[in-house]
């Protein structure tokens, strides 16, 4: 069995891959290629569960392996080594990765199996595992940001990959731009961590964290809120989230690896990482519990409104993340990582089941146009229904264990407002059940609502090359909550497995100290809250659809919208705005619309308004006559000859 | 007061600047002034002038005239040297060689691009 | 009458620029007695005098000798930045071949000035007076006023030529006037000299205003703002190979003179022009990046990054520390790469005439030349500072210099500044992946070998200077100077 030292192959193998596909790539045949991006990806993961099971066999004390490659800037008093480190945290998130990206290699050689550039699609999927896999393993700051950076190029060339469409493009960039906002703070955060510690290795800064940076000062809450900055920009928290929607114009496994189950978890990694730091910083945990509570109920309830499948799986994403981030403020780092696990499960699962909708319905993505797929589709059904129940929180789904913990952990916490957050977020609970139950029934259940005979008579089930990795994804999300078990007495296997790392020095590791009767009162009303959700969705689009018509019927200002809308798809629109009225005329009306396209575009396109306009200004100055160029060099020598002597007779 | 040190120089281009205005003034006032067609005429040293001198010159006049100096330059370098011949010995004679050579290729890039033929 | 008495002379010292002139000599000699056929080999004859020069440069390091009494140094700095110039020379001279050919400018001449440029920028970077300094300035200039209008049936190309010259005589009067003063106020020419005499001088006007215009006459040279003015126009209009050399070692060599007379000249009045220098390095960058927001041309979005670049250089004279210096050589050797590798594919894309450089022209660049277009992101992305290009290690050992003495605002700023280029370096991107053509006639994409082999050569340093740039770094920390 290969040891740790090998643990340098689980990058360096995709890497191969990618430059294979890459370069000579189109001079393979489609056979090829995918065997080369699927096999590299497949052995990255084989290696990387050598390293788990020698993880594993390890004191727990000791599990922390690093694996200096080479040493790569070292200049004055900074270095930066090529090292890997491997331990529980990046154990759990190598596993994660490279398992589910490996199933979505498996997944892609059937739904990319009809696209052009099939080569190019792969070497970008492949250079994204290395690059994912960098972040993880990188056993410093500038390595992680190097991965950092990576993945965000890959997820912006994937997101752009359909580039004849102008809207893929613009998803792309928008994407870029916005995931370019939070690596500044990123990067700002790394300097200013040097320039505190002397060094960026992670085994230097964080065991002397709290003897160098004095709790709640202006240094830790400074780095820390950038480095959360960074995290919302990865991880389409708000205020930077509105790339994450757009982004679904990628190819749908895309959206599954990507903006589902690895690259968005990047921030919730980080600040996992940085437990040390964040820990010293009261403030930005408050702001960091905050901020994933109120992502946590605003995504859920925009989520309501959408009717393009991805998209309501992509705001559920956002909205999922927030969660994760509601974990890590409150302190409960590996309730975070839990649900990051689990996510990625039933997320991925979610993602390839609409994908081989997509694919079974000729490339429709409106859920408008679907209805009554389960039959034609049992195994996409099957797998979609049980990742749905998941992600509602019904136990015992692993959904349901992950949730339930971070629930429990916001009502325990310590974090300010803790109980605030604890009430948003089991609303959006209710919420995420009620719209992933609407998109279930719509797309499964009722009758097919297609037009087009072309799409009607096409319906199939995908081949057994997507199917399976679907099968395997609902299988984990069955299971993989049980490694929360038994979480009644507090520690689990997963968190003790996690605990060195998150351990503080004057805290005590130790789980909650809560009576079994509250924790199960809580679990009774996350689980209520679900259930009520899928009721709720139940009734209104599978038992009595009609029961809007009644409502309709009543006149008023719902008469005035339905005659506004005048097509068939108004029943939607009123029932949504029925059942969640008061929410959804917050969030569409008002947030959605508003803050999204006025505030959080507005500002990029200020930003970039200003510049071009700063731009535009000074290049008038280049009038292209030779003298106002002597002129300009004048005035600029006088300046300063003045400002120079002001200097000196200062002194 | 930093600026006091300053004092002297504005003086002193307050003074520049009355001195050459009082000079021009006193002449214009008080110079007797003949006018007739010879005194009018531009002279080049004694001869009638022929042309108006606001013609375009052949840009070889400029190759030529560069060319001049370079050369003129070199019997500057030659002149000392000759003179110190002995105290420089066998490095200062090699030196000096290498120098012509130098100059020598230049006058035959020269030459052969054909820039000392007038036509 | 006293004898004249010969200086000590290190005949191996200057090894390397004693090849270059012989070089230059020999090309002119093969331009008017060679037949037709012979200038073939003129670009090849180029490469190979800065490679054997840069060999002996290389052979140089760790060698470290004062002569020509007093006024040439060799030392590590000058050794670094010499290798340099050789990289920007041969990889021009690599570049030419083709574009020469084709625009009908492949004379002796044409190389030979390159060559002659390099032995100035030598000069420039192993002078130690102000004289030889002011000699290897002009030595460079006037080669490069040539170049500027070598494609003569070009008009843009005459003007370059023109502006340049013109501009450049100007800041030559500056940079020479101060020398003139500062000569006046100290009774010497020679760097370390002033150096001894300038602390006596504190708050001597006539020595501060010798400074101040050696400051412009160097300014104007490594283009910071304001005194940039030339840089668009001159860049835009000379032939792209010329301007890939401009923009790369005469550049990295009027910031070798500047560093090292800040460095050894003025260190005692560092309280004052490290604040000077500060601004010209924020105004530089933030003008460059900016303007170069809105440019429609590729070429002259170059010009306005190089000023951007400068910008980011100008921080590692600010800080006036020995790490600032070997960060300023290490980025330069970065950018002589990335700014050729960049140009060199832009001559490939722009075709015959340079008639193709808008950002329009490069749309579907991706699709009709996989390579060419993948090489060229390599390049903007190590432009834009993107791990792990070399751009990206060049930055951070650069702004990590400027931490380490507490200048945390020019850092931000940097940052920041690097941050705005992001977006006109994607923009070629974005025309190259994601805009399809738009149907107008452009030339076939071709790529000749000498290109090819630039570019390749280009991609290859970039990638392993961003990935192992450890072992270089360590060099050019060894070509600090002492502030």
């Amino acid at each position: 069995m290969w040891g740790l030292e090998h643990i340098w192959w689980v990058p360096i193998l995709p890497l191969i891959g990618a430059t294979i596909n890459g370069l000579v790539g189109h001079l393979l045949s489609k056979r090829a290629v995918g065997v080369v991006a699927v096999g590299s990806t497949g052995l990255s993961f084989l290696v990387a569960l050598a390293a788990f099971g020698n993880i594993l066999g390890l004191a727990p004390d000791q599990r922390v392996y690093e694996s200096v490659l080479f040493t790569w800037i070292q200049a004055g008093s900074f270095t930066a080594e090529a090292a890997l480190q491997v331990d529980p945290l990046s154990a759990v998130f190598l596993m994660v990765v490279t398992g589910v990206g490996f199933l979505i290699h498996v997944y892609s050689v059937g739904y990319m199996g009809h696209e052009a550039g099939y080569p190019r699609y792969f070497a970008y999927l492949n250079l994204f595992m290395f690059s994912m896999l960098l972040l993880i393993l990188g056993a410093n700051f500038l390595l992680m940001f190097i991965g950092w950076e990576g993945v965000g190029l890959c997820s912006y060339l994937l997101i752009g990959y359909y580039y004849e469409k102008q809207s893929a493009s613009d998803a792309g960039k928008k994407a870029f731009v916005m995931n370019r906002i939070g690596d500044f703070g990123f990067l700002l955060a790394i300097m200013w961590i040097f320039w505190t510690f002397g060094s960026i290795d992670y085994t230097t800064v964080f065991p002397v964290a709290h003897d160098k940076l004095a709790l709640g000062g202006l240094a830790v809450t400074g780095i820390t809120l950038l480095l959360f900055l960074g995290a919302t920009g990865k991880s389409a928290q708000i205020p930077l989230y509105t790339w994450l929607p757009d982004a679904m114009e990628g190819p749908t496994p895309v959206s599954a690896l990507i903006h589902a189950a690895t690259m968005v978890t990047a921030g919730v990694y980080m600040v996992a990482r940085c437990n040390a730091l964040f820990n010293l910083a009261p403030m930005t945990m408050m702001i960091v519990a905050l901020i994933g509570a109120t992502t946590a109920i605003f995504a859920a309830t925009m989520g309501l409104y959408q009717f393009d499948i991805k998209r309501v799986l992509a705001y559920s994403t956002v909205s999922q993340l927030g969660y994760m981030f509601l974990a890590c403020g409150v302190g409960a780092y590996v309730a975070a990582v839990f649900h990051v696990m689990t996510h990625a499960f039933f997320k991925a699962c979610l993602f390839l089941g609409s994908g081989s909708v997509i694919h079974g319905m000729s490339g429709e993505q409106d859920m408008r146009q679907m209805g009554g797929l389960g039959k034609k589709m049992p195994m996409t059904h099957a797998t979609f229904l049980i990742s749905t129940l998941a992600i509602a929180g019904i136990p015992p789904l692993a959904g349901f264990f992950s949730k339930d913990e971070i629930l429990l952990s916001a009502f325990l916490g310590h974090t300010p407002g803790h109980l605030l957050y604890w009430v948003l977020a089991t609303i959006a609970a209710a919420v995420t059940a009620f719209y992933m139950f609407r998109l279930y029934f719509m797309t499964f259940t009722g009758e097919l609502r297609a037009e087009d005979h072309h799409v009607r008579d096409h319906v199939h089930e995908s081949p057994n090359v997507m199917t399976m990795p679907l099968v395997i994804l609902a299988g984990l999300a069955v299971v993989g909550g049980f490694l929360g078990l038994p979480m009644i007495e507090g520690g689990h296997a997963l968190k003790n497995f996690l605990d060195p790392v998150f351990a503080q020095p004057g805290h005590a590791a130790g789980g909650h100290d809560v009576s079994v009767g509250l924790e199960l009162l809580l679990m009774g009303v996350s689980v209520g809250m679900g259930v009520l959700g899928i009721l709720t969705a139940r009734y209104y689009y599978s038992v009595k659809p009609e029961a809007a018509v009644e409502l309709l019927n009543k006149g008023g200002m719902i008469k005035s919208i339905y005659t506004l809308m005048q097509n068939k798809y108004y029943v939607d629109e009123i029932y949504d705005a029925l059942i969640v009225k008061p929410i959804v005329a917050v969030s569409d009306k008002g947030l959605w619309r508003f803050f999204d396209v006025k505030v959080v575009d507005g500002l990029v396109n200020f930003a970039a308004t200003f510049f071009m306009g700063l731009g535009s200004m000074f290049r008038t100055a280049h009038t292209g006559l030779t003298r106002s160029y002597a002129y300009a060099m004048v005035f600029g020598g006088v300046f300063l000859a003045g400002f120079w002597l002001f200097l000196s007779s200062g002194k | 007061m930093i600026l006091n040190q300053y004092i002297p120089v504005i003086l002193m281009m307050l003074v520049a600047a009355g001195v050459a205005v009082a000079v021009l003034g006193l002449a214009e006032f008080l110079g007797p002034k003949v006018v007739f067609r010879e005194k009018m005429e531009p002279f080049e040293c004694g001869e009638n002038p022929i042309v108006s001198p606001k013609q375009r010159f052949s840009v070889r006049f400029y190759l030529i005239a560069l060319m001049f100096i370079i050369f003129d330059i070199e019997a500057v370098f030659l002149f000392p040297w000759a003179v110190n011949f002995q105290a420089l010995g066998l490095f200062g004679f090699v030196e000096m060689m290498i120098f012509v050579f130098i100059l020598a290729l230049g006058l035959a890039y020269v030459w052969k691009k054909g820039a000392l033929e007038w036509e | 009458m006293t004898p004249i008495k010969i200086p000590s002379i290190a005949l191996d010292a200057i090894g390397p620029e004693m090849v270059l002139t012989a070089t230059a000599m020999v090309l002119l000699m093969i331009e008017v007695f060679a037949d037709k056929k012979g200038r073939d080999h003129l670009g090849y004859i180029a490469l190979g005098g800065s490679v054997l020069a840069g060999a002996l440069a290389y052979k140089l390091s760790g060698v470290s000798v004062t002569t020509f009494g007093g006024l040439y140094v060799v030392d590590n700095f000058s050794t670094f930045f010499k290798i340099i110039f050789m990289i920007s020379a041969g990889l021009t001279a690599l570049i030419s071949v083709k574009y020469a050919q084709d625009e009908g400018i492949n004379h002796g001449e044409y190389y030979a000035m390159i060559l002659f440029a390099t032995v100035g920028m030598c000069v420039m970077a192993s002078a130690r007076d102000l004289i030889t300094i002011f000699m290897g300035v002009e030595v460079m200039s006037i080669a490069l006023y040539v170049l500027a209008g070598m494609t003569r049936t070009r008009e843009v190309s005459n003007e370059a030529s023109l502006k340049y010259f013109i501009l450049g005589a100007f800041s030559s009067g500056f940079l020479l006037y101060g020398m003139a003063l500062v000569y006046g106020a100290t009774g010497t020419t020679q760097l370390q000299a002033i150096g001894k005499a300038a602390g006596l001088l504190t708050g001597n006007p006539m020595f501060i205003a010798g400074a101040v215009m050696m400051t412009i006459g160097f300014a104007f040279k490594v283009a910071a703002v304001p005194f940039h003015m030339w840089t668009p126009d001159v860049y835009q209009g000379s032939p792209a190979p010329v301007t890939a050399f401009m923009s790369t070692g005469p550049k990295a060599a009027a910031f070798a003179a500047f560093l090292r007379v800040f460095a050894e000249a003025f260190p005692a009045m560092k309280e004052d022009w490290w604040v000077i220098i500060w601004s010209l390095a924020v105004l530089t960058m933030t003008m460059g990046n900016v303007v170069a927001l809105v440019q429609n041309d590729v070429k002259r979005m170059l010009a306005y990054s190089s000023i951007a670049h400068a910008g980011y250089i100008l921080v590692g004279l600010a800080v006036a520390s020995p790490a600032g210096s070997s960060g300023a050589a290490f980025y330069l050797l970065v950018y002589a790469f990335m700014n050729i590798g960049a140009f060199a594919l832009l001559i490939v894309a722009a075709g015959k005439g340079e008639r193709t450089t808008t950002y329009q022209d490069f749309s579907g660049m991706g699709r009709r030349s996989p390579l060419t277009a993948l090489a060229l992101t390599i390049m903007v992305f190590s432009l834009a500072g993107i791990p792990p290009t070399a751009g990206f290690a060049g930055k951070f050992y650069l702004f990590m210099s400027a931490l380490e003495k507490g200048f945390v605002w020019l850092a931000v700023i940097a940052v920041i500044n690097s941050v705005v280029s992001v977006f006109y370096y994607l923009k070629l991107v974005v025309y190259m992946y994601m805009r399809d053509e738009d149907g107008e006639a452009r030339p076939e994409i071709s790529v000749a070998a000498p290109l090819a082999v630039a570019a390749v050569v280009t991609v290859c340093a970039v990638m392993w200077l961003g990935v192992m740039p450890a072992k270089y770094i360590d060099f050019a920390k060894s070509a600090f100077l002492p502030f």
